[in-house]
């Protein structure tokens, strides 16, 4: 590993999961994990999936956002 | 994914609490499993991000603000753009060096949002967030937030 790179999962990562994708999602994927500097696909699938779930906690859990 | 395409597979691998967060989120969301949750997942990112355009690029400077913590509240180092913070650390305080713990905080309400494995989520996610604001001139809005949540989940029509 260069100076630079980082790991792109956890060490702790055990676990795996199996996603399956047409030609047109691999072709989107595999670009966006380029741009995102994430390594690999499967890296970005994480990172995506991540970032979802903060997103709809932190709607959830900030109920100030909604009141006047 | 209709039959006869042609498909490619991909494997992910997760730690466990990331492996209970997919199922939970999967199971709410009716998928038969995590993998085509997490493909849904990832297509309504990639869209979100393709019509919102590049994400608002905040200025972030080392600073310190407080945090409610599990213990109770404290001040903590890390990164601030108001009415954002970023420290490295957990609702359990803060971690050292290679923990790959980071938290996002609302600075005003002094309440951890989300805690990633870098300091580039919680920017992205500040980011995103911050959309609300600059809809409010800058200002605490009160809008409902349903736009940006909407823009990651499947559009119902």
């Amino acid at each position: 590993m260069g100076w630079d790179s980082k790991p792109v999962y956890p060490v702790e990562a055990a676990h795996t999961v199996s996603v399956r994708a047409t030609g047109e999602q691999r072709i989107a994927w595999k670009h966006a994990a380029r741009k995102y500097g994430k390594g690999t696909a499967g890296g970005f699938l994480a990172y995506a999936a991540d970032f979802t779930i903060a997103v709809l906690k932190a709607l959830e859990e900030t109920p100030s956002w909604r009141e006047d | 994914m209709a039959g006869g395409l042609k498909v490619a597979s991909f494997t992910v691998r997760a730690t466990m609490a990331q492996s209970v967060a997919w199922k939970r989120a999967s199971d709410a969301e009716g998928h038969a499993s995590v993998g085509t949750w997490l493909a849904e997942a990832v297509d309504r990112h990639l869209e979100a991000v393709a019509r919102s355009g590049r994400p608002l690029p905040l200025a972030w400077r080392h600073g310190r603000f407080r945090v409610a913590l599990e213990d109770g509240e404290r001040e903590v180092s890390g990164f601030a753009s108001p009415p954002f913070g970023a420290y490295r650390g957990s609702e359990e305080g803060p971690g050292p060096r290679g923990c790959w713990r980071y938290s996002l905080v609302y600075i005003p309400q002094r309440r951890l949002l989300a805690t990633f494995r870098t300091y580039g989520h919680c920017k992205a996610l500040a980011s995103e967030l911050a959309r609300l604001w600059v809809r409010w001139g800058g200002s605490e809005p009160i809008e409902d937030p349903a736009p940006l949540l909407q823009r990651f989940q499947r559009e119902e029509a």
